[in-house]
């Protein structure tokens, strides 16, 4: 997995710290760990595909954006998402992106722990070597 | 944690950390917990809480409940009021105000070194504000620093004394008649300045003044033989602070070089064969000051005081008088042999040879302010006039033995060398008449030099050395220097007016027209006529003021600040960065972010039931209430409500239930601020919060939320007499308690927010400790909109909660078949513990609304209180707090003593202990659930992961959280409830 938690970080919440070789693959990665919480991945079939576009002032700010509007999606429109495409702009400051996942059912879904906020806590997304990494603590 | 020794001890349950615990706290921290829970309290808990002592506008104390845990930003568990109106106070050393200045503004410490505001570091510098109500200048920490990009203009305004300060036109200056924005100061005011310019800042070598050779031999000259391994133990103590090496560049060298100067002055190494000790004389205050540098370098102090009589022959006759002497004493053999070691005089000063330190010529100019300032301080003579208009020359002298007369000319040729570097001239060393005396070891004379007596020499000394711990000697050199500038620019300004008229008059000028022309404030029409047939080039003075008449004119207080006419107020074009610092004085009040995201809080009603009768029908009430309240990841709630219903839902809050057949007529004065909290703005709460909040109420989320049917416990029945007046009157009576918030609402209204101040530091460069203590001044836009946001999401929660109500109500009543009134299910009340309120508390003899922020802390207001509803105003507001699902809960009431002590707070549940990963690790869901079944506690959970998650070994034992409060004093206990039923979100 391009994600791993961090149980150390944060004891009523949870934090993740995620890898990948591109900023695009980053942002995938990030996506997936926090749909991660939320459910176990494996039991989401992929039947709807969702776009999203979004511009920010700059990198983090675009992941805490992106971040939120997936929380926003599982609120307002009950969907979950398995898989991500990410493309995001060189300059780093707006990004392409679809999600492939369906609305919640709870008898279907292997349910874990609502997501309610991304935390500036430890937040931020950061070049590490060739590739990229980013720290996210989640409210939950 | 390895500081709890450092704290001081209150009482068993309540300890204090002291402000000199960290930079930049402007009040202390109290804890509430027992030595246990403080062991095993989280250190982020002590680094948050102590972070809080520092916001702007923080009053009494920084508090962390028994249950704190490590939160985003303040710690969860955590209290703090704020003072909600805004008054900046001038923290500049120049006096002025420096929010938005231009980046080569000058910001002075109380040292008198100065950086440009664009340079400087608030984590590390200090700065001189100007204390309205003592009216006194005092050192004090920025909190934040902001850098933002002003394009437009930028006004240049000049005093009479020549100080010049480039402001945004928006930004208040201190002036006489207060704070003023700087495009409305005009040029009949007056704005507050100082007289202490100071000396640049400038990166020191990296020049070692200590080092072991040097060690080695100063303890060899001292007398200090390895017997006893008495040298091993000085170097162990030196190096056990980072001391056995010291260069200039150290950062404690300002303190060790003002140390060494004041004991070159009136401080002493005396020589003894053991227990070595350093000692030091002058005033209490003064004394304080160098006890705190002391401390700063390493070592402890402590002062004494003591009655002596003196008397001494002199020269015209004996003179005897009976004085109170002030001494600081370090007994510390190791601070003796350091300072020895750097060059001071070991032993009696009159009968050695000694000269200064060689290597105080290469260090930077402000180092050697220091060094000097500090001496002066303690042997320079203070600041005065000989007729009410010219100086004194300020001098000082060195008393020696006849036989060392020529080391003492070495020694002031030492000084003179030292003041020249940094421009100041002085007297040759004379003997100093009638100060001859003979003694037990011979006869001793006494030499002098003074700072030569012309005006500008004297104002670069009085306004760049001057004096370092003599409090007063420092305010009559600012005052000084601001008289010799003001003086200087009138004879300059009579000068040019001088000069002028005889141009003009050369040119064929009637000497009326020349009068009325260039007759001012600096110059009279007389001196203007006079001038025109005046052959001298430079101008006589006619001195308008004395310095005595001048001090008491525009000194403000006792400050050594100066209120300096406005001489000329001047636009220009800006474009480029512009500085604010905030002042950690009474100042700036704000609102932090990351504190109330969701009034996340506790509601409790109660029933007629007995736990008899309700057990065997446990099962099929908490399957029930499972389906009527959704709990879980992406649950929508039954309630469906239109947009402007969900404005007046965000407005009225539990008064919206009670009008619209949602709530019992009852309810709204049972939940804390009757229902619904003043101030809410639904214009102010964005679009997503709104579509993500709507559906979502009556439903309970998940994480640590939960629903629980509980009893009370026979056991833990304390007081029943209390007890009865919430209507529960049995042992094993079952109550229903709701621990939620706003869901999803809140959430996005925190995190809309944290952009927009997290935006708006990025923008000014603001600097804060803590990413998530982000936060805006309370009177601000960003502030008040927040404010007006929380509101919403604070009745919103309410809402949530009553609408949860609702369906346990209509859940009881169908397993029981009779209505809920008949049931007695009436709320006993609902509070929040995740929220910030202005609320009106007495402190300090008076009383005064504050901005209260709790975050994971309850209300707790003690009897009396007019915002307790009328049938528990007797007795106090209810406090609800809720333990693990497995532990169970307390009802509680609040206290006088909360009152007194906490701004009415208390704590609010008992705080993780351990990760979710690791109690998912620890024990499967489906096991804690056929556990807790054993114990009769029957659990419906969205998911088997999450109801791990909240096992009861993740939290601290509950019961010590409350038996804490309750000895504090903060809270009393009435009943603990123990779980049968529980839904967990």
């Amino acid at each position: 997995m391009p994600y791993r938690f961090l149980p150390d970080v944060a004891l009523a919440d949870v934090a993740f710290e995620a890898r990948a070789d591109t900023v695009g693959g980053l942002f995938e990665a990030c996506a997936a760990a926090t749909s991660d919480i939320m459910v176990d991945l494996g039991t989401v079939e992929k039947r709807t595909t969702r776009r999203i576009s979004l511009t920010a002032p700059d990198l983090d700010r675009l992941l805490y954006d992106f971040l939120t509007e997936l929380i926003v999606i599982k609120d307002v429109d009950s969907l979950l998402f398995s898989e991500f495409e990410v493309e995001v702009s060189p300059e780093g400051t707006s990004l392409k992106a679809s999600a492939r996942g369906e609305a919640i059912d709870r008898e279907k879904h292997a349910l874990r722990n609502d997501v309610k906020a991304v935390t500036m806590h430890m937040f931020g997304a950061r070049r590490d070597g060739p590739g990229w990494v980013a720290t996210v603590v989640l409210d939950i | 944690m390895a500081q709890i020794d450092s704290f001081k001890k209150l009482t068993d349950v309540s300890w204090e950390i002291p402000t000199s615990y960290k930079q930049g706290m402007l009040v202390p921290a109290r804890l509430y917990a027992t030595r246990k829970l403080l062991e095993g309290m989280d250190s982020g808990v002590i680094e948050q809480v102590t972070n809080v002592a520092c916001l702007p506008g923080i009053v009494r104390q920084a508090y962390a409940m028994a249950d704190a845990h490590w939160g985003y930003g303040f710690p969860i568990g955590g209290v703090a009021a704020f003072e909600p109106e805004t008054g900046v106070i001038s923290p500049g050393g120049i006096g002025f105000d420096i929010n938005c200045l231009h980046p080569d503004t000058r910001v002075s410490d109380a040292n008198g070194v100065w950086r440009k505001i664009s340079e400087v570091d608030i984590a590390e510098h200090g700065f001189v504000t100007f204390d309205a109500a003592r009216k006194v200048a005092i050192q004090t920490r920025a909190v934040a620093k902001q850098k933002r990009l002003e394009s437009g203009v930028i006004l240049k305004i000049r005093s009479q004394t020549g100080k010049t300060v480039l402001v945004t036109p928006d930004h208040p200056l201190l002036t006489k008649r207060g704070m003023v924005p700087a495009g409305k100061v005009s040029a009949d005011d007056y704005l507050l300045t100082s007289g202490a310019e100071g000396i640049p800042y400038a990166k020191p070598a990296s020049l070692d003044v200590i080092h072991a050779d040097l060690l080695a031999s100063t303890m060899e000259k001292m007398g200090i033989t390895d017997r006893g391994s008495a040298r091993a133990q000085v170097l162990d103590e030196l190096r056990a602070r980072g001391l056995e090496r010291i260069s200039l560049a150290d950062p404690r060298m300002a303190q060790v070089l003002k140390v060494l100067g004041f004991v070159f002055g009136d401080g002493s190494i005396p020589r003894v064969k053991r227990g070595q000790y350093v000692s030091f004389h002058g005033k209490k205050a003064d004394l304080s000051d160098i006890g705190a540098d002391l401390e700063t370098i390493g070592f402890a102090s402590h002062a004494f005081t003591r009655q002596r009589h003196h008397r001494t022959e002199t020269k015209y006759g004996p003179s005897a008088f009976d004085f109170e002497e002030y001494a600081l004493r370090a007994s510390s053999t190791a601070l003796a042999v350091l300072l020895v070691a750097l060059g001071a005089p070991y032993g009696e000063k009159a009968s050695q040879a000694y000269r200064l330190p060689p290597w105080l010529l290469a260090a930077e100019d402000w180092q050697k302010k220091l060094f000097l300032g500090a001496y002066f301080g303690a042997e320079m003579s203070r600041p005065t006039t000989t007729n009410g208009y010219d100086f004194q020359m300020p001098a000082f002298g060195v008393d020696k033995l006849v036989s060392l007369s020529q080391s003492a000319v070495e020694l002031l040729e030492d000084f003179r060398a030292l003041l020249l570097s940094l421009g100041v001239e002085t007297s040759k060393p004379a003997r100093v008449q009638g100060y001859d005396h003979g003694g037990v070891d011979g006869p001793s004379t006494g030499l002098r030099i003074g700072v030569l007596s012309n005006a500008e020499n004297l104002l670069n000394f009085f306004s760049r050395v001057g004096y370092l711990y003599n409090r007063e000697k420092q305010r009559l050199a600012s005052v000084a220097a601001c008289y010799l500038s003001y003086d200087q620019r009138i004879s300059d300004a009579r000068n040019e007016i001088r000069q002028r008229a005889v141009a003009i008059h050369s040119a064929g000028a009637r000497p009326k027209d020349i009068v009325e022309s260039l007759s001012s404030g600096a110059a009279g029409a007389s001196f203007t006529r006079h001038s025109i047939w005046a052959t001298s080039g430079s101008a006589r003075m006619w001195r308008s003021e004395k310095l005595e008449e001048f001090t008491s004119t525009f000194e403000a207080g006792a400050s050594g600040l100066v209120f300096d006419r406005v001489l000329s107020i001047e636009s220009i074009p800006y474009e480029g960065p512009v500085y604010d610092v905030t002042i950690g004085d009474p100042s700036h009040n704000f609102i932090a972010n990351g504190i109330i995201v969701s009034n996340c809080g506790m509601r409790l009603i109660r029933t007629n039931l007995q736990y008899a009768e309700v057990r065997p029908k446990v099962k099929e009430l908490v399957d029930l209430i499972f389906r009527l309240v959704p709990a879980g990841v992406g649950v929508k709630g039954f309630l469906r409500v239109s947009e402007p219903q969900f404005d007046e839902i965000m407005t009225y809050g539990v008064k919206w239930c009670a009008e619209n057949g949602h709530a019992w007529q009852d309810d709204p004065s049972h939940v804390e601020e009757g229902g619904f909290i003043k101030g809410a703005e639904p214009s102010k709460v964005s679009r997503q919060a709104r579509s993500r909040g709507i559906d979502q109420l009556g439903t309970l989320g998940s994480g640590n939320h939960y629903l629980e049917i509980q009893v009370v416990d026979p056991g833990r029945f304390f007081d029943p007499e209390l007890a009865r007046r919430f209507g529960i009157v049995h042992p094993d009576q079952v109550m229903v308690m709701v621990h939620c918030g706003s869901r999803g609402f809140g959430h996005q209204i925190g995190s809309d927010y944290l952009r927009v101040f997290d935006g708006a530091m990025k923008r000014y460069g603001l600097e804060v400790r803590d990413r998530e203590l982000a936060c805006a001044p309370f009177s601000s836009k960003e502030g008040k909109d927040y404010y007006g946001a929380m509101v919403c999401a604070a009745n919103m929660a309410f809402t949530n909660r009553q609408i949860i109500v609702q369906k346990v109500r209509e859940a009881f009543s169908s397993v029981f078949h009779k209505d809920a009134e008949s049931l007695d299910m009436h709320l006993i009340y609902d509070v929040c513990h995740n929220i910030a309120k202005v609320e009106r508390h007495s402190y300090e003899g008076k009383s005064r609304e504050v901005l209260v922020h709790r975050k994971g802390a309850t209300r707790s207001f003690g009897p009396g209180h007019p915002d307790i509803p009328a049938p528990y105003r007797e007795i106090g507001q209810p406090v609800i707090i809720g333990g693990s699902m497995e532990t169970g809960s307390y009802l509680l009431v609040g206290t006088e003593g909360a009152m007194r002590e906490t701004f009415g707070s208390t704590a609010h549940g008992s705080g993780r202990t351990m990760s979710r990963t690791a109690a998912k690790k620890a024990v499967r869901g489906a096991e804690l659930q056929r556990k807790m079944m054993d114990r009769g506690i029957y659990v419906k959970a969205a998911t088997m992961d999450g109801l791990a998650e909240e096992a009861g070994m993740a939290y601290k034992d509950i019961s010590e959280v409350v038996e804490t409060m309750d000895a504090a004093g903060i809270s009393k206990k009435v009943v603990a409830l123990r779980p049968v039923g529980n839904i967990k979100g």
